[in-house]
């Protein structure tokens, strides 16, 4: 599983084994056999024995084993034996292998900035807009702020301020054992219940509650002490009631 | 002000590992032009992480205040880097550096032109394309959040990443050992800048640039006579790293799209400047030379970066050592090079002991 989870398409890979057998055979220099085909392989077959698998294990409590074949040059390999290829052509015939390969290695993998993960940036901070303007809006000098995000923008706000404590983070949705609390069950409710969402919140100190500005509200916040503060790129920010953040202490 | 910040980071970025790596590197090669500038700025800044390692460790296991703890590391690294350029100084001769290489070089002529300008151009979108997409990784919210929270908190590994919460060193020593978001907080602490733009925007170009470095000069050392091949191998590079998006674990996913996480600087920079290292070890021997004491010393510094990095680095960079020591021992038929190669990962050595401690 290790294997396929770097593999990933395959092809490179492939081409990375090919380039090793075509080297094997062409390449008589000792430095660059001992570069490029013997220690790939050397690893290549510490990676396969099963005691190593068993070692990584031990060492970590992620399933991280795939590391290891970080440990293979593909790219210094792939390149080498490309420009070694080119080198036996030569006029035309050097520039369409070249031009080959080139595309070879494109269709073989994806471009990178078409990953699902990659946005265009909102800010200079690479940030949501929605996080930088709530931070900064709640944020209070010389101290620390607790406040309860959705869970889209929880691992965002720790990355923009430090100031901004959460009484839960991305810990509790990466864990592999479910970890119960009330508060983040409160928060991620189809509709909220306000009464409960304001008492949980307070039980744990936030001051700050930012809900998605669509989401559906049973009851009402101000009635349970929290007031509207702002609305921030789609999402309304509520503040606790008679908190004065300047003499008010609550231990973390 | 904004232009005293720019030019202090452009310092700690550029010009400290640059003269680091002039101290260090075995042979300063006047006519090689880009190729020893970066070779310098590498061998400089995998030199400066080792020290910062070195440094902070212990400061982090005592918990003293991160603002102290970059005053102990830049004292260090100063007097560290007198102490070479005296030895510098008196080991080498005046004339050494401005050794002319052999001039058996293809002419620079219209071809490798023409490669170079594409290889220029294909980079500079890179870059352009990191500043201004964003690629979130649920990793982030630790490392970035200790990066941040490290600057505003003046403490270290006191508080939970993810909530802000008191907590201990030693109740997450995995990553204690590993502080590379450190190195981003204290970049962010010296220069003034904000420490969110300098570990998510500014430093991960940084890092990108450093890692087609090490390919670049790796490049420069495979096809030494021909600027031609050189422009071919990096402009075949580029596409794969650039078309690396195969596999969500593949290293170029890590060093375009996880740039400011340590794991991804061991991938993509540390580990690839070993093998360029070994590259230059192998060559010597093939010359029947010796690696050298420098050599010896830029392989301990890379061992500690590779711990500095990730925690799984210590045994990584160790195998990777194991690996090409034990090939390299019998082809060449030198046993003491499992010495050297052993005796380099006495960082890893160190850390692994103090994991099993801790």
């Amino acid at each position: 599983m290790s294997l396929k989870n770097y593999m990933g398409t395959g092809f490179v890979i492939l081409i990375f084994v090919v380039c090793l057998f075509y080297l094997f055979l062409k390449e008589k220099r000792k430095t660059y056999r001992i570069m490029f085909i013997y220690g790939p392989v050397f690893i290549l077959a510490v990676f396969i024995l099963p005691v190593t698998a068993k070692l990584m294990e031990s060492l970590s409590e992620e399933s991280i084993y795939w590391r290891l074949l970080w440990l293979l040059p593909v790219t210094v390999v792939i390149s080498y034996c490309s420009v070694k290829l080119l080198m036996e052509t030569k006029g035309k015939m050097r520039i369409a292998v070249g031009g080959a390969l080139a595309v070879l290695f494109m269709v073989s993998g994806r471009f990178m900035y078409f990953n699902e993960n990659v946005s265009l940036a909102e800010n200079i901070y690479h940030v949501p807009e929605s996080v930088r303007q709530i931070c900064d809006a709640i944020e209070y000098p010389g101290r620390e702020v607790m406040a309860v995000f959705p869970e889209e923008l929880i691992t965002f706000v720790r990355q923009y301020s430090g100031q901004v404590c959460m009484p839960y983070g991305r810990e509790i949705f990466t864990t592999d054992y479910y970890i119960q609390n009330d508060l983040k069950q409160a928060m991620a409710a189809e509709v909220i219940d306000a009464g409960e969402l304001c008492r949980l919140s307070w039980e744990k100190d936030v001051v700050y509650i930012i809900l998605d500005s669509e989401k559906e509200i049973q009851g009402s916040m101000e009635e349970n002490e929290y007031d509207i503060y702002g609305t921030y790129e789609g999402y309304d920010v509520y503040r606790r009631r008679n908190v004065d953040l300047e003499n008010w202490y609550a231990v973390h | 002000m904004i232009v005293i910040r720019v030019l202090f980071l452009l310092l700690l970025l550029f010009a400290a590992p640059f003269l680091y790596g002039y101290m260090l590197l075995p042979a300063y090669n006047k006519k090689r032009g880009a190729y020893t500038v970066i070779s310098c700025i590498l061998v400089g800044r995998i030199a400066l992480w080792a020290v910062f390692f070195i440094c902070l460790l212990p400061c982090i296991l005592k918990g003293v205040h991160f603002d102290t703890s970059v005053y102990i590391y830049a004292v260090t690294a100063a007097v560290l880097g007198v102490i070479m350029m005296i030895i510098k100084r008196m080991t080498e001769p005046k004339n050494k550096e401005l050794k002319v290489v052999s001039d058996s070089r293809e002419p620079f002529g219209k071809k490798a032109m023409w490669l170079w300008i594409l290889v220029a151009v294909i980079f500079v979108i890179q870059i352009v394309l990191a500043f201004v997409f964003m690629s979130p990784d649920g990793d982030d919210a630790y490392f970035v959040g200790e990066s941040v929270m490290t600057v505003s908190d003046n403490r270290m590994f006191m508080k939970d990443a993810y909530t802000g919460y008191s907590t201990h060193v030693f109740a997450d020593i995995r990553h204690s050992l590993a502080p590379f978001s450190l190195w981003m907080s204290m970049i962010a602490f010296l220069t003034k800048i904000d420490a969110s733009l300098i570990s998510l925007t500014i430093l991960p170009v940084y890092l990108i640039m450093l890692a087609y470095g090490v390919v670049f000069v790796t490049g420069g050392d495979i096809f030494k006579k021909s600027m031609t091949a050189r422009g071919a191998f990096m402009l075949f590079a580029e596409i794969l790293i650039l078309f690396g998006d195969y596999s969500r674990y593949s290293m170029e996913n890590f060093m375009l799209l996880r740039s400011r996480q340590g794991k991804a600087e061991l991938a993509a920079i540390v580990i690839p400047f070993t093998f360029w290292m070994l590259l230059n070890i192998s060559k010597q021997l093939e010359k029947e030379k010796k690696p050298g004491l420098k050599r010896f010393v830029i392989l301990i510094c890379a061992s500690a970066t590779a711990c500095l990095c990730s925690s799984l680095g210590a045994f990584l960079y160790s195998l990777f050592m194991a690996a090409y020591g034990i090939i390299m021992a019998i082809c060449y038929k030198k046993l003491k090079l499992l010495f050297y190669f052993g005796a380099s990962c006495a960082p890893c050595v160190m850390v692994a002991v103090m994991y099993l401690i801790f």
